[in-house]
């Protein structure tokens, strides 16, 4: 038995360091294969923009090795071979060649499959298009085990989408290496500017945490918890282009379930919007109500509207969560005087007796994607969380059928020209998220979905962690973990003001400006 | 000549007696342990664990280390490797030093260390160690070597700081060990240049560690120091961990003094002297019967061995909760839960767990018994994450995955599993019910018995002691209710026990109460709750005997004497565990 094991593991040794072969030549005799063609990720007849790193793929058909072809409409054309593992792997300088000289057209993709007789069989075909529209050149994410409750070790990563190249911006690593310090050292929700994407943000919970933001090259820690704030800041919006940031901020807990797919259900107990003022390192209240609970902001294109969601029910108890249906809802911003209008509703989902979260407009304004769930504010691991898609002028809405599956779809952002926006579906197993990215063109129409590509085409199966929170990037990250992390444990924390009136209740939207606002 | 032939074989004979000892102790009397070790450590051939991995200081070892412990699995074998391994240090230690036997004190140091693992084995603890701590010693000696070897050049030594610097990126600690180690030895040779050595050294150490903590693998620059050694919070590993370096560095400087004086005229003497080391460092590594009791039990249930588990557990004087547990679950497999639960000794011990609490030994096994999927998925998962990567705890993702009607979840863990050397086997024996769901509840009777007592209905899981998972809910299913009188009674609480005992008449008058629950029933009315026995058919030589019994304990004024006295006619009943039983 031990020597059986051994060999089997050598065999996977040799594959894994075999694997990815490139090159190779086309099987001159082969038959047409009746079965359909199964590959992992699944790049079949989907849209792909013209900088996008070689889609790799793995064919799940059986069979003992594989060769691809892919034709573009021009007179190029590569292939690839597999070893015994089924992985096609494509040469970047060759798919990149490819994918410069088809933009705006298809290349299609043909797969040969060496059978157990021995004998070749070719597939059905598959055309992909090459987009014309480019995509942002980063996306980042934290990682993070689906179903927990304490802090394991977490980081936020830069994903290059011309490379598959994955960097860590900023992990928990240190600290996880000592045993004895189990304290809470949650890192999330990373953000950057859209005017000036080098300015970003993201927090570092724990004792030496605090917000970590990147502002005029500079990096600053932050305690945005101030005057009555019932916690700290959460969610995050950057104003497009003044040193703005709308918040919200949340008591976030979680909730097990005993049984079924929906293991974990997380929401707020109270949540409101603040404005954060980086030059006067000062937070004002935007609404503060205790009949209501506010949350994920997010700025318009030009930073005249802010919106967000708002749900009428508040919480109690854990078990309330059932109820807390959240609508959308928007408010005018004068960015002169910073006055704030009255909340105006945009989709009123507790009507339909769902909950409609995590509002964000394209950067033309012209359409407004967001998540529909059966309730609360996290549509992560319900099943039932869909994307929708918005007219903003006619307000008409409609499921994005296109990439909506049985399993949850949320965490949706546009890249910087909005003819692509990314999401992250759950549809692989139910529990771990992966990100899918999809064009939307003038007319709103959505393509297939495309699953972000790796150089190991298993590299999303083996990994036991979800993609949790993407953005897109168009910049790198501009400073090191190191330069991070000597802020984070030696840098000295601001307390950031609080400009609004200290005021124990006011039941209704407060409208900031009414209570004083500057 | 004659002599030279006597030393050799002398030499050999103390390293057979040693590697004899070494696997005496590893591979029969740990052998246990190093199956444990084995269980919670974590290798998979990927790139996603290769990165990962070697991002860390001493990363290669601990990679290479990580491998080997696979080898546990079959704990002779890996033991066998062990011993082999500190015989290896010991060779090398007396062709640097000729220190005679007292080479033996650095393996034999080790050979403690590994054996004083303990609970440690659960936490954030890279198990690798059993092996990292060996081949990291032998890497540094070999590093010493290799100085020795270029010292006749004159930059040799030089080159082997150089050396030994730029190997910390992939040993770690053991690199400075090294460093240390040709230092020193310039100083015992008397070379010239000892003292540039020195600075040179210390500055390559300095700057490479703080290189590395800061820039590569993001660590403090304390634990980049000692990394992969593990952290001051074992403090016993750590410190042992030192204490083997110290004694190396002894032994380079007065090795050779000291084996004059250990050169005995009778070999006896010699093999006498090895022989009290080995069984010193036995002496004092951590021998704890109940923890290896607790890997015994847990090893069982896995392999689905429920008789085996049931007779192992009460052939226990002492058992300790995770015991107890483990009992539970192999009895409830067997439908004797309500039977037997009680049927058994009432001197429990406690885990000597330290940091970890207990849960951390069953709760996931408990949970998948108790029907609980997701509790049990979120308890491997919480373990992962703040534990680390373990195999016992993917495996039970897995499991559980296919028993929520999970397949696709199952089949990433079990692909993951798939990956590894010997925990493959298992993968390949749940890989075809990932296919064929249905079978599993076939082949495995006491999931289908799980799988049917799922909760029917919603309810948020309270984060508390496994046991109290059911005194929470409301009524499930008559199996379900009786496991929450069970619970009831194993908390004593006998308000409660009645309560919800009043749901279970209906059932018990068709299917009959079983012995224990009656025993509970009359201990309710023997301490003020008569009504609770009306209308029910209880057994008469039962309420004669409990009668007996409390009449007993008024006569016995001492609880002690009365437990002791009591304990042969009454010892196995729910009364006698009501009044007696305790966690010490």
């Amino acid at each position: 038995m031990i020597m059986k094991n051994l060999l089997a593991y050598w065999v996977s040794l040799c594959l894994l360091f075999s694997s990815c072969n490139g090159g190779g030549s086309l099987p001159k005799e082969y038959g047409e294969a009746s079965e359909v063609l199964q590959i992992y990720p699944d790049y079949q007849e989907v849209e792909m923009p013209y900088n996008i790193a070689p889609i790799n793929f793995m064919v799940n058909n059986q069979g003992k090795e594989a060769r691809l072809l892919i034709k573009g409409e021009t007179e190029d054309q590569i292939v690839v071979s597999s070893g015994e593992d089924m992985k096609l792997c494509i040469p970047q300088s060759k798919w990149r060649k490819m994918l410069d000289s088809n933009k705006g057209k298809s290349v299609v993709f043909t797969v040969f499959v060496k059978s157990n007789d021995g004998k070749w069989l070719r597939y059905k075909p598959f055309a992909n298009f090459v987009s014309t529209e480019a995509i942002d050149k980063y996306v980042t994410y934290r990682l993070i085990e689906p179903s927990y409750m304490s802090t394991g070790e977490i980081g936020i990563y830069q994903y290059d989408t011309e490379t598959a190249g994955q960097t860590a911006i900023i992990t928990n690593h240190r600290k996880k290496k000592i045993p004895e310090n189990r304290d809470q050292c949650c890192i999330n929700c990373h953000s950057s500017q859209r005017g000036n994407p080098e300015n970003k943000l993201f927090y570092y919970r724990g004792p030496t945490g605090g917000l970590i933001l990147t502002y005029n090259g500079k990096i600053k820690k932050i305690d945005t918890r101030a005057g009555d704030m019932f916690s700290g800041t959460v969610y995050a919006s950057w104003h497009p282009s003044l040193p703005l940031i709308a918040f919200s901020s949340n008591v976030v807990r979680q909730s097990f379930y005993n049984r079924g797919k929906e293991k974990v259900h997380i929401y707020d107990f109270a949540s409101d919007l603040v404005l954060y003022d980086i030059n006067g390192n000062e937070i004002t209240a935007i609404c503060k109500t205790k009949d209501k609970q506010e949350t994920f902001p997010y700025w318009n294109s030009d930073g005249t509207m802010l919106y967000f969601c708002s749900s009428d029910s508040i919480m109690d108890r854990p078990e309330d969560i059932v109820k807390m249906k959240y609508d959308l809802k928007r408010m005018k911003f004068n960015a002169e005087d910073r006055t704030w209008s009255e909340p105006e509703m945009i989709y009123c989902a507790s009507k339909e007796n769902l909950s409609a979260i995590h509002p964000r407009t394209s950067y033309s304004d012209k359409y407004l994607i967001f998540t529909k769930t059966k309730f609360g504010p996290n549509g992560y691991t319900q099943k039932a969380s869909d994307l929708y898609i918005m007219d903003t002028k006619t307000n008409a809405v409609r499921s994005l059928d296109e990439v909506n599956t049985p399993e949850s779809e949320c965490y949706h952002a546009w890249c910087a020209k909005s003819d692509w926006f990314l999401y992250v579906g759950r549809v692989d197993d139910g529990n771990y998220g992966r990100v899918y990215f999809s064009h939307v063109d003038s007319f709103g129409h959505v393509s297939k979905p495309l699953p972000m590509p790796h150089e190991d085409p298993l590299y999303d199966h083996q990994l036991l962690k979800s993609y949790n929170a993407p953005e897109f990037s168009v910049v790198p990250v501009s400073f090191s973990q190191k330069e991070y992390e000597d802020v984070i444990f030696n840098g000295e924390i601001l307390k950031a003001k609080y400009g609004s009136p200290i005021t124990d209740s006011v039941d209704s939207y407060s409208g900031a400006s009414k209570l004083g606002l500057k | 000549m004659n002599n030279s032939i006597k030393d050799i074989n002398s030499t050999w004979g103390y390293r057979i007696l040693f590697f004899g000892l070494a696997f005496l102790i590893l591979g029969v009397l740990n052998s246990d342990f190093l199956y444990g070790a084995q269980d919670y450590s974590y290798f998979i051939l990927n790139d996603i664990y290769f990165g990962e991995t070697i991002r860390q200081t001493g990363g290669l070892l601990i990679y290479v280390s990580a491998f080997l412990t696979q080898f546990l699995f079959y704990p002779i074998l890996g033991a066998l490797m062990l011993s082999a391994l500190l015989v290896g240090v010991e060779v090398a230690m007396e062709r640097l030093f000729k220190a005679g036997i007292i080479s033996f004190v650095a393996p034999v140091l080790l050979l403690f260390t590994m054996t004083s693992v303990g609970y440690a084995m659960y936490d954030r603890f890279e198990n690798s160690f059993l092996f990292s701590s060996v081949i990291g010693v032998l890497c540094a000696l070999l590093l010493l070597a290799l100085s020795r070897w270029l010292c006749s050049k004159s930059w040799g030594v030089y080159a082997a700081l150089l050396l030994s610097s730029l190997s910390y990126f992939a040993i770690g600690s053991y690199a400075i060990f090294a460093a240390i180690l040709i230092v020193v030895d310039g100083f015992c040779h008397g070379r010239k240049s000892k003292h540039l050595c020195f600075f040179v050294g210390l500055l390559f150490v300095l700057v490479v560690v703080y290189f590395g903590s800061n820039y590569l693998f993001h660590e403090f620059y304390s634990s980049a120091l000692y990394s992969p050694l593990p952290s001051p919070h074992f403090a016993l590993l750590f410190y042992s961990s030192l204490a083997t370096f110290a004694v190396v560095i002894a032994i380079q400087l007065y090795g050779e003094k000291l084996h004059r004086i250990t050169l005995f005229q009778k070999p006896l003497w010699s093999y006498g002297l090895l022989l009290a080391m080995v069984l010193g460092a036995y002496f004092f590594s951590y021998r704890d019967a109940n923890f290896d009791a607790e890997i015994k039990v847990r090893r069982l249930a896995e392999e689905r061995k429920w008789d085996e588990l049931i007779s192992y557990a009460e052939g226990l004087d002492h058992p300790t909760r995770p015991v107890l547990i483990y009992r539970a679950i192999a009895l409830s497999t067997q439908g004797k839960l309500a039977e037997k639960l009680f049927d058994y000794t009432c001197e429990f011990s406690k885990s000597k767990t330290r940091f970890l609490s207990e849960t951390t030994l069953m709760n996931e096994d408990f949970c998948i018994y108790a029907s609980f999927f997701n509790y049990a998925y979120l308890w491997s998962m919480e373990f992962w994450t703040t534990v680390g990567s373990k195999y016992a705890y993917l495996r039970k993702m897995a499991l559980v995955s296919l028993l929520n009607d999970e397949p696709e979840l199952a089949r990433r863990y079990n692909d993951a599993l798939k990956q590894t050397l010997f925990q493959r086997r298992w993968a390949m024996w749940l890989d075809k019910y990932i296919n064929d769901p249905r079978s599993l509840y076939v082949d495995c009777p006491e999931f289908n018995a799980v799988q049917k007592e799922t909760p029917k209905v919603d309810f948020i899981l309270k984060l508390n002691r496994v046991i109290d998972s059911y005194r929470n809910y409301n009524f499930l299913s008559y199996e379900n209710a009786e496991r929450r009188l069970l619970a009831d009674m194993f908390k004593k609480d006998l308000r409660a026990f009645s309560s919800d005992f009043r749901g279970m008449r209906d059932y018990y008058a068709k299917t009959g109460i079983p012995r224990c629950v009656q025993e509970a029933v009359l201990t309710c009315a023997y301490n003020g709750n008569p009504k609770i026995v009306k209308g029910l058919n209880i057994d008469m030589a039962l309420v004669e005997k409990i009668d007996d019994f409390y009449k007993a304990i008024k006569s016995y004024g001492n609880p002690e004497v009365a437990k002791e006295k009591l304990k042969a006619r009454h010892g196995h009943t729910y009364y006698y565990f009501y009044y007696f039983s305790s966690f010490k």
